[in-house]
């Protein structure tokens, strides 16, 4: 019997300790989460218990309701609030802007940023009739350049040479001239030669030689065979442009023997 | 932020302007250069026609090197239908000069035009320009193969014979002398 009371008395004892005793900080977060509904099958099972046998967690699960009650309160009657407050600072902004105007005349743009933003459309229409000229001009150049006579040599009368060594080049102008062999007869070319052949390009599979009419009308271009030796040599030759400067004119058969 | 996007917007208009002009103002000036491109020269179109008169003549005898001061006093032996060519040929290290072939061919300025020459060679040609006094030619004279012996744009007189040549064997030569004279508009 006695064994049976103080096991009564034990549970009962325990009960008491266990409602007087304040509650642990993990006891409060278990509730917190059972307040909010967060927690597991098993949490929620702990939670509970101790709700029911623990008088300190009822209080504590009142007291977060009522926290959380007077935040919502709180919050409504905020926003009710702010809303009127809202559409009268709006009406009362819309008078001020009115009585304003009459005195001052209507609100325009800001004359800082327009210019700023014109200022960066002139500046790409700049930029692209100033890119469109410039490729307009070099297009102009390189397909239709200057014909200047200025530079063309001139191959002396009744002399030959050899003019290239198979390669290609620009604005030879040749016709009689009264000039000897090796000058550059420059003047005779700037004053025109009504004869003169002219010659915008040319190619051929050997090396080039102009043989002059005495007449002063166009010369003969020769084209020579290579031998297979030339070959090899001009395959490492670079194009020349002005014969006599590259080969003086010689009084030479342009059939030689290598 | 409202101010970046309004200037990313206005810089992807303007970009499209930009391009959009300049890419218009290039094909404005390609156009109005191709389509002058040759009146650059001052060459004017007298006429719409032009007559190319081709003849093969074939060279031999070769002179040796130890008579190039005796050029002009060697005796040549030339065809009579050569013999408007005499001096030019003279010029040459050759004797004998037979005439092989003569075609003449008429089209109009710009037209291209292809002669097969006796030996398998072929010669392509394409008159420019054509006025009384010069005449602008395109000529490719080519081989047997195919590759070419001459590829060139010229310009001589109208009543003048632009003779080019090369060697066809040791000791001869191939001749092509080219003539260009203008069809008058009817």
């Amino acid at each position: 019997m006695k064994i049976v009371k103080s096991g009564r008395c034990t549970s009962m004892q325990s009960k008491a300790k266990v409602r007087g005793a304040p509650l642990t900080e993990r006891q409060e977060l278990l509730l917190c989460r059972y307040f909010d509904d967060e927690c597991g099958m098993i949490s929620k099972i702990l939670a509970q218990r101790l709700v029911r046998n623990h008088a300190h967690a009822q209080e504590f699960i009142e007291s977060l309701s009522n926290v959380g009650r007077a935040c919502r309160e709180d919050r409504e009657s905020a926003t009710a609030h702010e809303c009127q407050d809202l559409w009268d600072r709006i009406s009362m902004r819309i008078d001020a802007e009115e009585r304003a105007a009459l005195y001052l005349g209507e609100r325009k743009p800001s004359a800082h940023h327009e210019s700023l933003f014109s200022r960066v459309k002139i500046s790409q229409a700049l930029f692209g009739g100033i890119s469109g000229a410039a490729v307009t001009a070099m297009a102009l150049l390189v397909f239709v350049g200057p014909r200047e006579q200025v530079e063309l040599p001139t191959i002396a009368r009744g002399s030959t040479g050899t003019a290239t060594q198979g390669g290609s080049f620009t604005q030879v102008a040749l016709g009689g001239s009264g000039s000897s062999v090796g000058q550059h007869n420059r003047t005779a070319m700037v004053t025109g030669q009504p004869n003169a052949m002219e010659v915008d390009w040319m190619r051929a599979n050997g090396p080039l030689k102009f043989i002059q009419n005495p007449e002063g009308k166009s010369a003969i271009i020769w084209v020579r065979k290579r031998t297979p030796q030339a070959a090899g040599r001009v395959a490492k030759a670079t194009p020349i442009a002005s014969p006599l400067l590259s080969n003086p004119p010689t009084q030479q058969m342009f059939l030689s023997s290598h | 932020m409202q101010i970046v996007g309004r200037i990313s917007s206005f810089n992807f208009i303007d970009a499209c302007r930009a391009v959009v002009s300049l890419v218009s103002t290039v094909l404005f000036c390609m156009a109005h250069v191709s389509g002058t491109a040759w009146a650059d020269d001052g060459h004017g179109h007298d006429c719409s026609a032009v007559r190319v008169f081709v003849r093969t003549i074939q060279a031999t005898s070769p002179v040796k090197e130890e008579s190039t001061s005796e050029q002009t006093a060697r005796e040549s032996t030339i065809d009579d239908n050569l013999s408007d060519l005499r001096p030019k040929l003279e010029q040459l290290p050759f004797t004998s000069f037979k005439l092989i072939s003569e075609k003449e061919q008429q089209l109009s300025l710009r037209e291209k035009d292809v002669l097969h020459l006796p030996n398998g060679q072929l010669l392509a040609f394409r008159p420019m320009y054509m006025d009384h006094k010069r005449v602008g030619l395109w000529l490719s004279w080519k081989d047997e193969g195919g590759s070419d012996i001459l590829n060139t744009r010229i310009h001589f007189d109208s009543d003048d014979s632009v003779l080019t040549g090369t060697d066809s064997s040791q000791d001869s030569g191939l001749i092509l002398a080219i003539k260009a004279s203008p069809v008058p508009k009817d």
